[in-house]
């Protein structure tokens, strides 16, 4: 399984087992096992993940990315191994790291610019001139009207760019995405997808996401990574050069994506299905 | 089978409305007036006099007609007078004690316990979760006193702190205390992680979040905690009064029951029903009002 590909034509894919800290990794991952108790979620996991760039975890269903996601941020410490973000050990929640999850978390007892000012305020900025400033963030994303609702008067897509504004209210040099976009229909994830994309230029931050619709990872992806599941494990890693914007057309893509979707095909079997079972389906 | 589709699925003339609705959230909408908000919350106060009305027209039938001892179950037609009257008052000279300073008496007692209570519970529930140590050592112990009923307290409160408004207040704040912090450790325990993991890559401090995060998303849970404990705070009050502390509500009741008139017992009952259900709709308001986003999420 610890096979690495490169994709045609592009320069080789970062070796996962050893790594050498160097000035232009945002986050590395060096040798890093995590247990919760019995359960090892991941194992032996080395990347490291360039500045500015965005790269995108995925794999099947608790393989561990969510895991990497929360020791990246400092919310969970590593069992074995070590995590840095920009050359710094990683020991606690940072305020240059920004977290994203799948349900928006918006604070429903705050109203919407409250919500965005909340970064701001922790770092002692004046309440006022706070929510003047997340004033002005939403109204750059087109929601000047909703600044004073609660979220709850708020479409699930705009929700989630709210909680895009909030995040990078802060100006945070990290974003991390655990499936930011899950939730959503599929029209509003591709325009959420397109909106992320350019607030990420804008802004140069590094950006680190975890998704398991294949689509999504090629779409966004300067960075691939591919996990396995229980324990959670690389199996590879692969750069993917095409410019932005892509279309889903790209001949390189889709051959990325056809072998990609084949062995996560056969991770979900094998994490679903008994060998009988599998056996039983391949004879039909 | 096709009865069954035709109730299933909208007709058409019910749907065509829907569609034509403009799509916008309704959520978003102003609150309605409070004179509407007031019959919602009061149910439909029609069929709740009607209830009423069966139930009392049945009593005075009843009475009348001798299916019980009018003496023992005064029926409307006495209790009414007897309450317009002014007459439900007890004791003599300084010890005298009439029904409406008998109600204001046991609610300052409700309401002092009600908030000692709820400060209490909430502050020994913040320790129980800042400290790890707390949660083994001081946990089990809430956990315990929790289901001591309140009436077991009175000897002690009347030891402690003698008869009158201090020892009604620790029979209250003791019948709720317990339970009011179980409650409120389990309302912080239960607020989502991902809040607080936001408000923490956010850059919030302990305080912070507590002020910012943990209250206000635990805060329905509280509310509905303020009001099952408001419930419970009315009944140990009167438990109280009845054994031993003597003033209040309670004891207009025991009293009643000492000289063996029942309409005075009568018109206590009613008392405690209507302040109780009208105070529980007050709080009930002040909740909607207090967590306003509970409605819309």
């Amino acid at each position: 399984m610890n096979v690495r590909l490169t994709a045609p034509g592009e320069a080789p894919a970062m070796p996962a087992a050893r790594t050498v800290a160097t000035s232009n990794a945002a986050v590395e991952f060096g040798r890093v096992t995590k247990s919760f108790g019995d359960v090892t979620a991941i194992e032996d996991v080395s990347l490291r993940v360039p500045a500015g760039e965005f790269t995108v975890l995925i794999g099947p269903s608790g393989c561990g990315k969510s895991t990497l996601l929360s020791l990246a941020a400092g919310l969970e410490a590593p069992t074995e191994g070590f995590v840095t973000a920009h050359g710094r050990e990683v020991t606690g929640p940072s305020r240059d790291t920004a977290l994203i999850f799948q349900q928006h978390n918006l604070f429903p007892w705050m109203t919407t610019e409250a919500n965005v000012a909340y970064g701001l305020r922790s770092r002692g900025m004046a309440r006022r001139e706070a929510l003047a400033r997340a004033r002005e963030l939403l109204a750059k994303v087109g929601l000047s009207d909703f600044a004073k609702k609660p979220p709850t008067a708020l479409s699930g897509g705009m929700r989630q760019r709210v909680a895009l504004v909030r995040a990078f209210a802060t100006e945070p040099t990290l974003l991390l995405m655990d499936e930011p976009f899950g939730a959503l229909d599929h029209q509003t994830r591709k325009i959420m997808q397109a909106y992320l994309l350019s607030t990420w230029r804008d802004s140069g931050a590094t950006v680190v996401m975890v998704t398991h619709d294949l689509d999504e990872a090629l779409m966004l992806a300067d960075r691939l990574v591919l996990f396995t599941g229980q324990p959670g494990r690389i199996a590879e890693t692969l750069d993917i050069a095409a410019p932005r914007p892509r279309s889903r057309d790209d001949p390189g893509l889709r051959e990325i994506g056809t072998r990609l979707e084949r062995h996560l095909a056969a991770a979900a079997e094998a994490a679903e299905f008994t060998e009988a079972e599998r056996a039983r389906l391949a004879s039909r | 089978m096709t009865a069954q589709a035709a109730t299933t699925h909208a007709p058409p003339a019910d749907a065509a409305p829907e569609a034509a609705t403009p799509p916008p959230r309704p959520r978003a909408a102003a609150a309605p007036p409070l004179s509407r908000r007031l019959v919602r919350r009061f149910g439909t106060p029609l069929s709740f006099l009607f209830a009423w009305a069966v139930l009392l027209g049945l009593w005075e039938l009843g009475a009348a007609a001798g299916w019980f001892s009018a003496r023992i179950l005064p029926p409307p037609s006495q209790t009414i007078p007897f309450l317009l009257a002014g007459e439900a008052t007890v004791g003599f000279g300084t010890q005298r004690t009439g029904l409406v300073e008998a109600i204001g008496v046991t609610l300052v007692r409700i309401s002092v316990g009600l908030v000692l209570g709820l400060v209490a519970a909430i502050g020994v529930a913040f320790l129980i979760l800042q400290v790890k140590l707390l949660r083994a050592l001081v946990l089990p112990i809430v956990q315990s006193i929790a289901p001591i009923s309140p009436v077991a307290w009175v000897p002690f409160a009347i030891a402690i702190v003698g008869i009158g408004d201090p020892a009604a207040i620790f029979v209250v704040f003791m019948a709720i205390f317990g339970s009011m912090c179980c409650a409120a450790v389990a309302a912080f325990d239960s607020v989502p992680q991902e809040y607080r993991k936001v408000a923490r890559s956010l850059g919030a401090g302990t305080a912070e979040m507590w002020r910012t995060v943990l209250l206000p998303a635990a805060a329905p849970s509280l509310m509905t905690m303020v009001r099952m404990s408001f419930f419970a705070a009315w009944m140990a009050v009167l438990a109280g009064e009845m054994a031993g502390i003597n003033s209040g509500l309670g004891y207009l009741i025991i009293m009643g029951q000492q000289m063996y008139n029942m309409k005075l017992v009568m018109v206590g009952i009613i008392a405690i029903g209507v302040v109780g259900f009208a105070l529980d709709r007050l709080l009930l308001l002040a909740q909607r009002r207090i967590v306003w986003w509970e409605d819309a999420q």
